[in-house]
């Protein structure tokens, strides 16, 4: 009894403890043995201090750079991915809104079109292949979290919509999927609200009406389809692709029933910072640990945030301050904003390497987990030579180094080779020449 | 005859003049402008200097094209042409500048040859398909349902484009709020329609509210020896109640424990515990309780204790409470209905069975959620629900309620769509039908579904006919308060207050209070020239504002107390000071970097905010200016390096534009306070715009701008006001119907009513095409 109650409190304060899931271990079983793989993709705003960053010395032998000396007890778990590029980032002819493309771009690989509105156009990003192929297995096809307490008003960077500075996962070329920002809703999404009780019966009925609805919407949405032009039955699309996921959701509610893990829902958006970065990787450890998805994408921050962190004597805005000028006051205090990022990351890092599966392996093992942006050093907005680390050793990564790419290898690459690993085999994504099979 | 050079060129000139005037007068007539003739002239004479004859400044060289199709083709290059005669941005101030007439031959031709723009059959353009917003939404829902919860405010964020989160284009729908609006849906009708009795209440007693007997202090609920454990529960309404016990105990001389349980004026039970207590049992009683405070109390009276008993287990006769749960009333009456639920079901009154009253209450519920008549073959299906709920055993209510849920899925609810004859005919342009003007008029002014009278006019047909009077009764409902929020929050970015953070070390005033009243004064201001259909230059410079006691102290202004806002007329000193949005807090910290001012994002705001004239985002790769000084300029001032760095031609284009406007709006620290001086510095505020006219201060700065520049503001609020009222982006097709919106507003003495009755009266607003 009190052990639980402690873990409640753990939960809801994000501060480091597992959570106990009784019943829920089972759920992840799979037949012959083998652990379901996990894939999370996790972004960091504006570039990086990357002399910092940069660990010293290549390859097994080697140090963590000083930015992310909060990693060190996970030096085994993770290798840092020097040298990969995002090309379709750059401006090629586009002009001005690096930190837009780079938001669009990340996991996509694919050249946003520039438009403040009219046709938006991105590519479908890395999770979303995933989604398509091994979302089934599990409830939720996908989870898409942030921490972007509010948008922007009004215009986004240059010219291009917010769409693309606010989003990074897309699920069709032009339908980005918002993250969630309030861990009570993200926590609904994957056990339901559980507000009231209901007994068996007045659940199926629920479930009826709820099926009758959508059965009855989409008939309906089809008929209104046929009376409009083109971009209007575009746009209907997401209407109807809404429709259907929802559907499958409801079906796979009755499929994977779930009960409701022993612990309280979180209660809203946590006031500090930390906190609310911490309990939305609580989260992710949770969706994970339970198989309610196995596939997540966190926004920590969009690219241009001008977010500033004054626990940590940082009064100016991070956006302001990457732009630095070699100044080195101002690259200090990027740096360690950049430490404050990576210590996060550690936390859900250690987080996953205290879950032990059934077979004794961690979840950190059977996780494939990238961290990183589509900005090397925000001074310059350069795309290339981007900060990126790949954490745990799902799908056999391999762990435990420094890896520099002899030139600039296509994000993307790495990408497929990631696919690849979970099965999902895919000619291309975005701008990838090839797999990056070093990983 | 003796002429002189000069006389000739005077008389070519001259020519020149007389020859536009005619040219002009021609096209009026309806006749085709010539480019050989009349357009080239005016180009060789103004622009070849540096777009022509070997120059080709920006890349532009209007005389290196094959030949004249070639040259009309490039319709990208024209549009920038067009802007930059239409903004006065070309030629550039220290050139000889063209007179209007000529500026008007170039964009008359451009429009009429390059666009192809045919001023007797407008294109009017097309809108896409726009799902309704978190706003919309959540006002669409108070008004249809009656119940004001803002349930959109759980839905992701939208997405903005052009600036306002109310494009067509970019209003995604994603499958998570899908699943958000079936939760919404269900959770409004539940509560504006109630079927069912209040779920009990459940109270649970633990240890720690355990007393003695009579209430006697603290005694744990392990009786060891005979004795009575308390407990105090609070009934709030009268009812039958449960009340159950958690006890578990040990056996002694093969007995369980007994546990009398007596609530106090109630009755009484005797229980035999036969489970020890890590696995304690449930024990209940069932009594009328009236509302107040009783006792119940739970007496063990065999205790027995032996320890020489040969069975170990045999030794202890104990009993233990553990908790005490209270539930109820158990019979609850079902409610009578709300207000809210009789107004949803009044045109179901008197209309005989229950299933054609249904039909009635659906009917009259779709008409006003779809915002058009539904069909009796739509009615049929909804009605489906209906017959399926009734099948599952459930009431009528319950029934009509579950069609409605089925409505508010619906994408006719959900979007706002736009039925056409031809829809992917792009040729095919006609009036929006009266629904749909219904719609755009609400939507636009007021964020919400239309009235009752809104739709019954276009139910008769009598919308359009009655459009000024309808306009102005919309203008003076409450609900108009909707344009400052939604629509003067997103052109002025006021929207952005939420996330900025002032860095509260360097700005100690900084707090809620005042983040709260920087938005209040701005929303105030707006809606006052809004509601009082005054002169909108006044935004640019006036003599009044609006505050309350913690803006007033921001500001010094003295005597206003509380937290209401009031509209104050500013003294000669203030006015120096403050009047007009340039002068406002609120747009003076979004402008700003969370430690101190930036020029560059003040003018460009101003730039691209209130004249419509935005610089093209900086070359990529480059940092930006105010970013960029190095080495020996280091030490110098901001000012001192954006005017060495000014020098350099490739950043002066733009920033020659901004930072004059920025250096004017100096005055004002981050967070939007007035400053004399800066780090013992006394602040310079003067400038010189880039067409040439200079000031110093703030307030000369302000007069310039709603003197000078009142053209370039008024086109600028137009076109930002027509993005809002639409849906979707300006095109190179709007330029005639943006004109006309302006001169209208002129003609109008700049009343606000008549650039809103202007944007409605347009030919995007009135009519649509099918797709291209």
């Amino acid at each position: 009894m009190m052990k639980s109650r402690i873990h409640r409190r753990a939960f809801l304060r994000g501060l480091g403890s597992v959570v106990a899931l009784p019943g829920l271990q089972l759920m992840a079983e799979q037949k012959g043995g083998k652990r379901p793989q996990r894939m999370a993709f996790v972004y960091a705003p504006n570039g990086a201090i990357m002399d910092r960053w940069r660990p010293k010395g290549v390859g097994a032998k080697w140090q963590l750079g000083e930015s992310m000396a909060g990693l060190k007890k996970l030096r085994s778990e993770i290798q840092v991915i020097t040298g990969l590029a995002h090309d379709k980032a750059k401006a090629n002819g586009d002009g001005a809104g690096d930190h837009a493309r780079a938001n669009a771009t990340f996991l996509t690989g694919i050249q946003a079109r520039k438009t403040a509105g009219a046709d938006i156009r991105n590519g479908i990003s890395v999770d979303q292949y995933a989604a398509a192929k091994v979302g089934h297995l599990t409830r939720l096809p996908s989870l898409q979290l942030g921490c972007d307490p509010a948008r922007q008003a009004g215009r986004c960077d240059s010219g291009y919509s917010c769409a693309y500075q606010f989003n990074f996962s897309w699920k069709t070329e032009s339908l980005p999927l918002p993250p969630e920002i309030d861990p009570r809703l993200v926590f609904e999404q994957m056990f339901g609200s559980g507000d009231r009780k209901q007994d068996a019966e007045s659940r199926a009925r629920r479930t009826l009406y709820d099926q009758s609805i959508l059965d009855f919407v989409l008939q309906d949405a089809k008929k209104l389809q046929s009376q409009l032009g083109y971009s209007d039955r575009q746009k209907l699309d997401e209407y109807l692709t809404g429709v259907r996921d929802l559907e499958r959701k409801i079906v796979n509610a009755e499929k994977f029933a779930a009960s409701l893990p022993d612990i309280d829902k979180p209660t809203g958006i946590p006031a500090m910072y930390k906190d609310h970065i911490r309990v939305m990787y609580d989260l992710m450890v949770l969706a994970f640990q339970s198989d309610t998805s196995r596939i997540a994408t966190f926004l920590v921050a969009h690219d241009g945030s001008n977010r500033n962190f004054k626990n940590l004597g940082v009064g100016e805005g991070h956006h302001q301050l990457s732009h630095h000028r070699n100044d080195a006051g101002k690259i200090a205090k990027i740096a360690k904003v950049d430490r404050f990022y990576l210590d996060q990351f550690a936390y859900f890092l250690e987080r996953l390497k205290a879950v032990k599966e059934p077979d004794g392996s961690s979840l950190l093992d059977n996780s494939m987990i990238v961290y990183g942006g589509a900005i090397s050093d925000g001074n310059r907005h350069n795309h290339d030579d981007l900060p990126v680390i790949l954490a745990g050793k799902g799908g056999g990564l391999r762990a435990g180094r420094h890896l520099q790419t002899a030139q600039a290898v296509p994000m993307s690459n790495m990408y497929l080779s990631m696919l690849d690993r979970v099965g999902v085999k895919q000619e291309r994504l975005g701008d990838s020449s090839g797999c990056f099979d070093l990983i | 005859m003796k002429i002189n050079s000069l006389g000739i060129q005077l008389v070519l000139v001259g020519a020149l003049i007389v020859a536009i005037g005619l040219a002009l007068w021609r096209s009026m007539e309806g006749e085709r402008l010539s480019y050989g003739l009349d357009v080239e002239p005016v180009l060789i004479e103004r622009c070849y200097d540096c777009h022509g004859d070997g120059m080709d400044k920006g890349g532009i060289a209007l005389d290196e094209y094959a030949d004249e199709l070639e040259l009309v083709s490039d319709k990208k290059m024209w549009a920038a042409v067009y802007d930059n005669l239409e903004k006065h941005l070309m030629p550039p101030p220290d050139k000889s500048q063209p007179g209007s007439d000529e500026r008007e031959l170039v964009i008359a031709w451009i429009e009429s040859e390059v666009f192809k723009l045919d001023a007797k059959h407008p294109d009017p353009g097309k809108v896409t398909i726009r799902r309704l917003n978190r706003e919309e939404y959540n006002n669409t829902m108070r008004d249809l349902i009656g119940l004001d919860l803002r349930p959109a405010d759980s839905f992701p964020e939208d997405d903005t484009g052009y600036g306002f989160d109310n494009i067509g284009d970019v209003l995604s729908l994603s499958p998570v709020l899908m699943e958000r609006y079936l939760k919404a849906s269900g959770d409004v009708l539940n509560q504006a329609i109630v079927t069912e009795a209040a779920a009990p209440e459940v109270l649970l007693y633990n240890e720690n509210k355990f007393k003695g007997r009579k209430g006697k202090p603290n005694k744990s609920g392990d009786l060891s020896s005979n004795g009575t454990v308390a407990v105090r529960l609070k009934v709030a309404d009268p009812g039958k109640y449960q009340i159950a016990i958690l006890a578990g105990g040990s056996p002694a001389k093969k007995q369980w424990p007994l546990m009398k349980v007596k609530l106090q004026n109630g009755p009484a039970k005797d229980f035999r515990v036969t489970t020890n207590r890590n696995n304690p049992q449930a024990f209940v009683i069932e009594a009328e309780m009236k509302s107040g405070e009783h006792w119940v109390e739970m007496t063990f009276s065999n205790d027995y204790y032996d320890p020489k008993a040969k069975d170990p287990r045999q030794r202890d006769r104990n009993l233990s409470v553990l908790s005490v749960k209270l539930t109820g009333p158990l019979d609850r009456p079902v409610p009578a209905p709300s207000e809210v639920q009789l107004k949803l079901f009044a045109a179901g009154e008197g209309k005989g069975s229950e299933p054609e009253r249904a039909r009635e209450v659906v009917r009259a519920f779709a008409r006003r959620a779809f915002r058009r008549p539904v069909s009796e073959q739509d009615l049929k299906g909804l009605m489906g629900f209906y017959e399926m709920a009734r099948q599952q055993g459930e009431g009528f209510e319950a029934g009509v309620r579950l069609v409605m849920q089925a409505v508010l899925m619906s994408p006719h609810f959900l979007f706002r769509g736009e039925i056409q004859p031809d829809p992917d005919n792009e040729k095919s342009i006609h009036e929006v039908d009266e629904y749909a003007l219904a719609s755009r008029l609400s939507y636009f002014l007021w964020s919400t579904m239309p009235d009752d009278e809104l739709l019954n006019m276009a139910e008769r047909g009598a919308l359009r006919k009655d459009l000024d009077a309808q306009l102005d009764r919309m203008l003076a409902d409450d609900k108009i308060s909707a344009l400052s929020r939604n629509f003067a929050g997103q052109w002025l970015q006021l929207r952005n207050l939420k996330i900025v953070s002032p860095d509260q070390k360097k700005f100690k005033q900084w707090d809620e209070a005042l983040r709260a009243a920087m938005l209040g004064e701005t929303e105030h201001f707006f809606a006052s020239i809004v509601d009082e259909n005054r002169n909108i230059l006044e935004m640019l410079d006036t003599d009044y504002t609006f505050v309350n006691e913690r803006l007033a102290r921001h500001y010094r202004i003295p005597g206003v107390k509380g937290e209401a806002f009031r509209r104050v007329k500013l003294s000669e000193g203030l006015q120096r000071q403050r009047g007009g949005l340039l002068t406002q807090a609120s747009i003076l910290t979004i402008t700003s970097n969370p430690t101190r001012t930036s020029l560059v994002k003040r003018g460009n705001w101003v730039l691209e905010n209130i004249l419509g004239s935005p610089p093209p985002p900086p070359p990529p790769d480059l940092p930006s200016l105010e970013e960029s000084a190095k080495g020996d300029n280091k030490n110098k001032s901001l000012r001192q390096q954006l005017e060495i760095h000014r020098e350099d031609t490739m950043c002066a284009s733009c920033h020659n534009r901004m930072d004059p406007i920025g250096f004017g709006l100096e005055s004002y620290n981050a967070i939007g306070a007035w400053q004399d001086e800066e780090g013992g510095k006394a602040i310079d505020a003067s400038g010189v715009l880039y067409t040439g006219e200079s000031f110093d201060g703030p307030a000369q700065m302000r007069r310039l701008l709603a003197n000078g520049k009142k053209d370039a503001f008024v086109r600028c609020l137009s076109e930002m006001m027509l993005i809002y009222a639409l849906g979707r982006g300006m095109e190179y097709y709007d330029k005639p119907a943006l004109r006309e919106i302006a001169s209208k507003v002129e003609q109008g003495e700049y009343r606000m009513h008549e650039l809103i009755k202007a944007v409605v009266r347009s030919t995007p607003f009135q009519q649509r095409r099918g797709d291209g």
